[in-house]
Formats: C-alpha cells, structure tokens, sequence
C-alpha cells in the first residue's frame, strides 16, 4: 500500500515538475533537478487547492481523481509539444562524469537517505498513525474529508476535529490518495510524510546545487539526513517538514530572483509563499513577511516587483480565505487585552530566553550541539566567496519569521512553558533549512576547499 | 582565515560525524520504537463494537467519562482519551455531553447509572467491555 501511494504521490510530483517547466522553462541540468524536487510541493499544493475548489463547489467527489489525472495529462501533452529533439540534446550534453571526490560524496549520500529511511520505517511501523498533532488534527481532518464526502465542509464549522481552522494542504493529499485507493489506509499518510521528508533533503540539495555547487549540496544533505528532528517530525506525521520545504521553495525563488533578473521567479515565489499559509497558521506570517522582502526587493531595484509576486500568491491565497471563511476561529486570538498585557511581562521573555538557549544546546541531538558544530564549521571555512545575488533576503527572512514566533510565544493564551516544551523545536526547524541555505551559500564548498590545495601544490 | 589543512579536516570531519550520528539515530530508533505505544490502533480495537453497533447515517454522537461525573476539568489522560475517541469514531462528530440521542460511555467502573438516569431519564445501556459503552437515549 505504501508502494502505491508513493507512485501516486510521484505522479502529482511530476505534474508539479511539468507546471514549474511550463512557467519557467530553463533546460540547464541544475535547474532540472531544482525543478524536480519543487515538483512534490507544487504538486502537493495544486492538488489540495484544487480538491478545496471542487468540494466547495460541491462537486462530486468520485471524479475528482479523474479531473486531476485529465490534468496531468494536458500538461504532459504542453510540455510535450514545447519540447524538442533539440532541447533533449541541449540537455544530454550537459552531463559531465563528476569527479571521484564527488562520486565518493554521493556515494555517502546514498548511504545517508539508505539509513534515514531504515530509521523512518522501523519507527513509523511503530506508529503507524503517527503522533498526537498526526492523528488529533491532520489525519482525522481527511478521514472526515474521505468518508464523510461533502458533509466534512459543515464538520470545519462545527469544530468537529482539533485545530479544524488548520489549513488543508496536509489534509487533502491525504484524503485525495484514500479516495483513490478506496480505503483510509494509515500508510498513506506514512508516505505523505516520507514523500516531502525526502522533499525537504532533496529541496536543500538542488537549491544549494545552483547557489553553490553540486558538492555543497551533497555535504548539507548528508548533514540534515543526521539530523534526528526530521526523522522525529518525518514518523509524526506533523506539518511542519511541508512547511519548512514551502519556506525552503520561496526563500529560493526570492534568491534566485536577485542572481538572475527573472520575473517568473517571483511569480513562483508567491505560488510557494502561499502554499505555506495553504499548510500551517505560520505560513500566513511567512506571507507578510514574504510580501515584505519582495516591496524592499522592488525599492532596491527600482522596479515594481509587486506585481509579479502577488500574482503567484493569489490562487492559493483566495483557497486559504475562502477556507477560513468557514473554520473555526484560532485558539491564539481569543482575549485581545490579555496578550497585549503579556507583552510587558519581564518573566515570559525570561522563560522564552532559557528554552530558547535549552533548544539552542540541544538540537540535533547530537552530543554537542549541532548548532554550535555548525558555528564552528562555518568559523574554520569562513572566506566569503563572490556571491551574485542578495544574501540579506534568505537571512532577513530567517530572522523576522523567528521573531514572529518569538511574539507568538509572549501573546499566547495557553500555559507558556507547555506551549515551548510542545512546539518550540519544530518552529526551529520550520525555518532551519532558510538557515542552511544562506549560510552554504556563503560557505566555500568541498570541491572549493580542495581545489585550493591542488592549486598551491601546483604552484 | 584558518590554513587549508583545517578547513580541509573540517569538512571530513563534518561528513564523518553526520554519517555516524546518521548511523546512531538508527540504533537509538531501534530502541526507542519498543517503547512507542500506538494508542491510536488500540484503541480503534477497543471502539470497534461501537463503530458496529451505531446505526448508519449516525451524524453526531456525545461523550461522558469519569471526569464528567467528577464535574472537574480532564486529566491530560482522559483529554488523550476523548480525542482519540474523536479520532477513532470519525466521520461521526463526538462532542462531550448528553445531548444527543446516542452517547459513548468512558468509565472506569459502573457506578454511573443513577446519575445518568437523573440527567437523561429513560436510556437503554450496552456494555462492550473495556469500560466502554452504548448508551440510546428512549425518551428526546
């Protein structure tokens, strides 16, 4: 079963893939395979778009399956007619036999993803549904949506799951698979969470691949695979690795934006963007903050950069109002007066400070903390090398949407020490990988550092 | 700027130390996969009766348990327990109360019954084991 979800969960991937290609059609290898891996979320965030129109439109949800396979079969047929012989040349010809030091790093990779995935499947065959945020929201959210058909629109309203005003792209996918296999299977949304875990990796590495180069990202996804948080949060089930991949995805865009002056970047930028506010609450503030990165973008360049990212925003935008249109309002927001109160309460940024420092020494769980390994990495290589675009925008991003959480934190209604032992080391890493990719993107790469020794024995 | 000789060992170093910890996590998952408990699959088990016994095209049902005799806010516990209750019985909407006209039981012993006669009235009662049970209000 979990075979067949993954083949289906595969096929919106390369639907997703076709779409980027049709909007940006670069034929270079790197962009490829950036292409490729952005698939699985553009797939993803089409789809559950798409399914939330249909059932608000209350069509019947039989046919849906159908609707979306008459539409990968259109953009297989664009694409096809776009493409030429030519264009598959163009491409072959890119290939290049990659060095023995780099064979030998994607080797260690595979070994890497070979013993995630061992880990993942031993623990997510230990529970099978997942862990309690899984099964209390996501999960019985689809369940409602598979079996319940129209009627699960009315059971938003009424609140008849936890956190119902949760956005649905999680949901969705899942409910969409059930539908087609015809059986809530627990092992589908297994491998929803496997299918963007190695997503997420796989997102890292080419959005490195292109702002580095291939050994970069090689190193950065062996490092993250060890990391145990995904791992963790890949066998919960939780939301947070589809964030943390939409954040990757329009962090990478507003990048590349400023290393090559595309507009349609922007465009799939906002597309992402919005896909975050479409997974989780926070993607909403990712949005303001994303929205504000592209004004200040649009000041610096003296352009009006507004117009092509708004545009990418909107489809999924209007989905997530429309959807909250409907749910329940959020627990966060209930008493007004008292949050504001909070923000002058010395003690709460206190506690906030000393989890902040607990997760800070702890995470990664490796002996000493992979934070503070990573700080000394980064110190031992430190030599900034000419970077074309505007690094101030991935680090800008990183710094507001952790600032965002830290308000979040200070405002909350609920007991505040419950709150950051519950949630403060998946925040984290919702915006980790922003982290990674700014700083190795700075950082010289494997091939570089090497290169710099042959070079002076030659000398 | 450190000499090449570090940053290169650095690097190594890196790699080396992702893929044993790679190698740990795997180990440590080994062993902490015994101590998962997949409360979800057991208790889908343990309301399977329920799920039988509901009558098709039941929308919403109600739910009370200890803490409701008790008239005190849920231990984390019963809190796990109502929404795995929620989880185990979707697409039906479970809500605490007695308000409609099926009500799912969560109790730890059978000492309920005249206090549910007080609230209800006239009730037929169906226990399926566990502590579980069926309650059909007669009486709107």
């Amino acid at each position: 079963m979990i075979v067949i979800a993954l083949l289906i969960y595969l096929a919106k991937l390369a639907g997703g893939f076709l779409l980027i290609h049709l909007i940006w059609d670069s034929r270079e290898l790197k962009a490829l395979i950036l292409k490729l891996f952005l698939g699985a979320g553009m797939g993803a965030g089409i789809s559950s778009t798409l399914y939330f129109l249909w059932s608000w439109l209350t069509l019947p949800g039989a046919i849906y399956p159908c609707f979306e396979l008459v539409v990968l079969l259109v953009l297989i047929v664009m694409v096809w007619r776009k493409e030429t012989k030519e264009n598959l040349q163009i491409i072959r010809a890119q290939f290049v036999m990659p060095s023995k030091r780099t064979f030998f790093l994607l080797g260690l990779l595979f070994i890497a993803v070979l013993i995630c995935l061992a880990n993942f499947s031993f623990l997510a065959r230990a529970a099978p549904h997942g862990f309690y945020d899984a099964w209390d929201i996501w999960n019985i959210g689809a369940r409602f949506v598979y079996l319940s058909q129209h009627q699960w629109i009315g059971a938003v309203s009424q609140n008849a799951w936890d956190h119902a005003d949760y956005p649905l792209l999680v949901t969705l996918n899942v409910a969409d698979t059930w539908s087609m296999l015809g059986g809530d299977s627990p092992q589908v949304p297994v491998a929803f969470s496997l299918f963007f875990m190695l997503g997420l990796v796989g997102l890292l590495f080419s959005s490195l691949l292109i702002s580095n180069d291939l050994e970069q990202g090689t190193l950065v996804a062996i490092v993250v695979l060890s990391l145990v948080e995904l791992a963790d949060i890949g066998f919960f089930q939780y939301a947070d690795i589809q964030l943390a991949y939409f954040f990757l995805a329009t962090v990478t865009f507003l990048y590349l934006y400023t290393v090559e002056a595309n507009p349609r970047f922007l465009f799939l930028a906002g597309l992402f963007a919005g896909f975050s506010a479409w997974t989780k609450n926070e993607g909403g503030t990712f949005v303001v903050i994303s929205l504000l990165a592209c004004l200040l973008l649009s000041f610096t360049e003296k352009k009006n950069l507004m117009k092509f990212f708004i545009p990418g925003l909107i489809f999924p935008l209007i989905t997530v109002l429309l959807f909250k249109s409907i749910a329940p309002p959020n627990d966060l927001f209930f008493d007004k007066a008292k949050s504001f109160q909070q923000l002058f309460d010395i003690s709460r940024y206190q506690l906030i400070l000393s989890q902040l420092w607990q997760k800070f020494t702890t995470f990664g769980s490796w002996k000493i903390s992979f934070l503070v390994i990573l700080i000394v990495y980064a110190i031992a290589l430190w030599k900034p090398r000419a970077v074309k675009g505007q690094l101030w925008i991935p680090l800008g991003i990183f710094l507001l949407q952790f600032a965002g959480y830290l308000v979040i934190y200070l405002i909350t209604p609920h007991d505040l020490y419950w709150h950051l032992t519950t949630s403060l080391d998946r925040l984290m890493f919702q915006v980790f990988p922003i982290l990674i990719f700014w700083l190795f993107t700075i950082l010289p790469s494997p091939r570089v550092i090497f290169a710099e020794k042959l070079s002076r024995k030659s000398a | 700027m450190f000499p090449i000789v570090i940053r290169r060992i650095a690097v190594i170093v890196f790699v080396a130390l992702s893929l044993w910890l790679s190698a740990t996590n795997l180990f440590n998952g080994l062993q902490s996969r015994r101590q998962v408990q997949d409360d979800p699959s057991n208790w889908e088990s343990r309301l399977q009766a329920v799920k039988q016994k509901l009558p098709a095209g039941t929308q919403d049902v109600g739910y009370i348990a200890d803490e409701t005799l008790r008239s005190q806010a849920p231990t984390n516990g019963e809190l796990v327990e109502f929404d795995l209750t929620k989880y185990s019985l979707s697409p039906v909407i479970v809500h605490r109360g007695v308000k409609s006209p099926w009500i799912i039981g969560n109790f730890s012993a059978r000492n309920f019954d005249g206090w549910l006669k007080n609230i209800i009235g006239a009730y037929e009662i169906q226990d399926l084991g566990s502590g579980i049970y069926l309650i059909h209000k007669t009486k709107p």
